[in-house]
């Protein structure tokens, strides 16, 4: 191998990680909480705790309560109450255009008894869309994909000692520690980085790469989606009224074919007519593959119009990392595991931003404009994290739009820690933002209690070693030379 | 079993850490020989290979143990890193020859 190449690379790694490292940190700390996404929903509806619901009889009670309430919708998309989730998500496209999300009780079916929020919804949004309007914040994930894919492969070829410094980490040493952290925490861990960020970038690769579907479909994207999904197409409506069939042997033949994999998600398309369709999807918690079975019924009638299971290698391969990357079927223990690897990528990105301002500061360069904004990222995502969970217990439960105010609430938090950071020269920033860390995550851990259940239990443990961490950041005092003492 | 698979991979990193020049050197104090090395190595090997097996027997799915391997074991060679940053920065004992005087010195 010529120098030069290894010098490329080193280059290239650089400046992959100085453009996208922010929007990466954000994408990956959303993305590691999203594993734990019906946990998060649960503990942000303390109403649920210690409920159980019946798949059936709850996905029954919530569609009974849309066709009261929404009767006129083009469509009802029903995620079925399970396990680890009581209750049954809706989402529902109103006759004029936009979409209603709601939890709704799996006994009455009604939104009433539980608050109003999007619960770990949001992380799971936020982390490929990034509160940014479609496509635009798709695209902007899927070259952050692209680019932690880059960083990875270059960072391979860039780290020498790949093997001689795999048990090395010398702390107190200023720089050379950062980069030993950076080094350990990418090294040892790769094989997870590795295939979150492929198939990361993979699952939104048909943005990056649209030619291919454009031109086989030619321009008509709702063939390529029948093509992909044969099973989930709906039938057009009519126009003449119709009454939705008894949903109770539906479901329950539903179930019956499912087996233990159970009712997952349920769609209705056109439920006022006549030509009303209902998919039931199959649950993917026993499979590693995101791979669907899918019945199709008549809405009107009950009866089965299709039985379908995807065997078409290239889907299966496409499901197969799609479903490595958003992890339902993971059991508990492999879900820490992916919680503990989504927080140690989280901190090699950090580190590696922290260390290119070391870097470039050792060689004589300006660096307190980056480093302020460093401080305002890496520790302003976490107060504003927190601030999300800490805005579902301090507003009124009753309060109008209260999901929306909750997730305001992590944008000015965002905003403010963005602005504090950019005021204070960068050592104090990172004091003092990481002072504020702290406080919100014990915040989230004082809220989680009387800690009676897995959950609360859980989230605070997650929430006093993370303000720990931060505690102890803002205890070191950085000398000029960025050495911490 | 997947406590079992999973205390394992520690024991499997920590002796991958020994068979390492650098690891090997913080966790003993002195630098080990490279034949004992490449032993240790080969056990840690051999112990992780042991950890994969026996997730495979616990969770019953290749895939699913794979996955669990995969991260599990990573997160076991950081903690067998910071265990040989600890050992390399825990004050040094006195060796018996150094504190003991009179007829044996």
């Amino acid at each position: 191998m010529r120098p030069g190449f290894r010098a490329a690379m080193t280059w290239l790694h650089d400046w992959t990680g100085i453009l996208t490292g922010w929007v990466l940190l954000a994408i990956v700390l959303s993305g590691t909480l999203s594993v734990f996404r019906s946990e998060i929903n649960v503990w942000m509806r303390p109403e649920l705790a210690g409920r159980t619901a019946d798949p059936v009889r709850a996905t029954i009670a919530a569609i009974d309560w849309l066709h009261d309430h929404a009767p006129r919708s083009p469509a009802w998309y029903l995620t079925a109450a399970n396990p680890r989730a009581p209750f049954t998500w809706a989402v529902w496209q109103q006759p004029d255009g936009p979409f209603v999300q709601h939890a709704l009780d799996p006994a009455s079916g009604a939104p009433d008894t539980i608050r109003d929020t999007l619960g770990g919804e949001f992380f799971y949004r936020f982390h490929f869309e990034l509160q940014i309007p479609y496509p635009f914040g798709r695209l902007v994930a899927a070259v952050a994909a692209m680019a932690l894919v880059l960083a990875l492969v270059t960072g391979i070829v860039a780290h020498r000692r790949f093997f001689a410094d795999f048990f090395t980490f010398r702390p107190h040493k200023g720089q050379r520690s950062w980069l030993d952290a950076h080094n350990l925490l990418g090294v040892t861990v790769l094989p997870f980085h590795l295939v979150i960020a492929f198939s990361g970038a993979v699952t939104l690769a048909s943005l990056l790469l649209p030619w291919g579907i454009l031109s086989a479909y030619r321009g008509a994207p709702a063939q390529f989606q029948d093509a992909l999904s044969p099973a989930m197409a709906a039938r057009p409506a009519t126009g003449t009224p119709g009454t939705l069939a008894p949903m109770e042997p539906i479901l329950h033949e539903a179930a019956r074919r499912f087996g233990p994999d159970g009712i997952g998600q349920i769609y209705v398309y056109n439920p006022g007519d006549a030509a009303a369709t209902l998919i039931a999807i199959g649950g993917n918690g026993r499979h590693v593959g995101f791979d669907s079975h899918v019945l199709r019924f008549d809405g009107t009638t009950g009866r089965i119009l299709a039985d379908y299971r995807e065997h078409r290698p290239m889907i299966s391969t496409f499901a197969t990392l799609y479903g490595l990357h958003v992890a339902r079927f993971a059991p508990p223990l492999t879900r820490w595991l992916y919680f503990v690897c989504g927080l140690l990528l989280a901190a090699v990105i950090a580190s590696g931003l922290r260390l290119r301002t070391l870097r470039r500061r050792r060689q004589g360069k300006s660096t307190e404009a980056v480093e302020r904004l460093n401080a305002g990222m890496i520790a302003g995502i976490p107060v504003a994290f927190a601030g999300y969970f800490l805005a579902n217990r301090l507003l009124p439960a009753t309060l109008p739009d209260r999901a929306g105010h909750e997730v305001q609430a992590v944008f000015t938090l965002w905003g403010l820690m963005l602005v504090l950071a950019a005021a204070l020269p960068s050592a104090t920033g990172w004091r003092v933002l990481s002072v504020l860390a702290m406080l919100a995550l014990g915040g989230v851990a004082g809220f989680s209690a009387p800690w009676l259940n897995g959950i609360d239990q859980g989230a605070a443990i997650v929430a006093i070693l993370l303000a720990a961490g931060f505690g102890y950041a803002a205890s070191r005092r950085p000398a000029p030379g960025g050495r911490a003492r | 079993m997947a406590a079992v698979a999973i205390l394992g991979e520690l024991a499997g990193a920590l002796l991958l850490a020994l068979g390492n020049a650098r690891g090997g050197h913080a966790l003993l104090r002195r630098p080990v020989p490279p034949a004992r090395r490449r032993l240790a190595r080969n056990a840690g090997f051999c112990l992780l290979g042991a950890a994969l097996w026996g997730l495979i027997r616990a969770e019953g799915d290749l895939l699913f143990a794979l996955t669990a391997w995969a991260l599990s074991s990573g997160s076991a060679c950081i903690l067998a890193a910071l265990a040989c940053t600890m050992r390399d920065r825990a004050p040094v004992r006195p060796t018996p020859r150094q504190t003991v005087t009179g007829p044996l010195s």
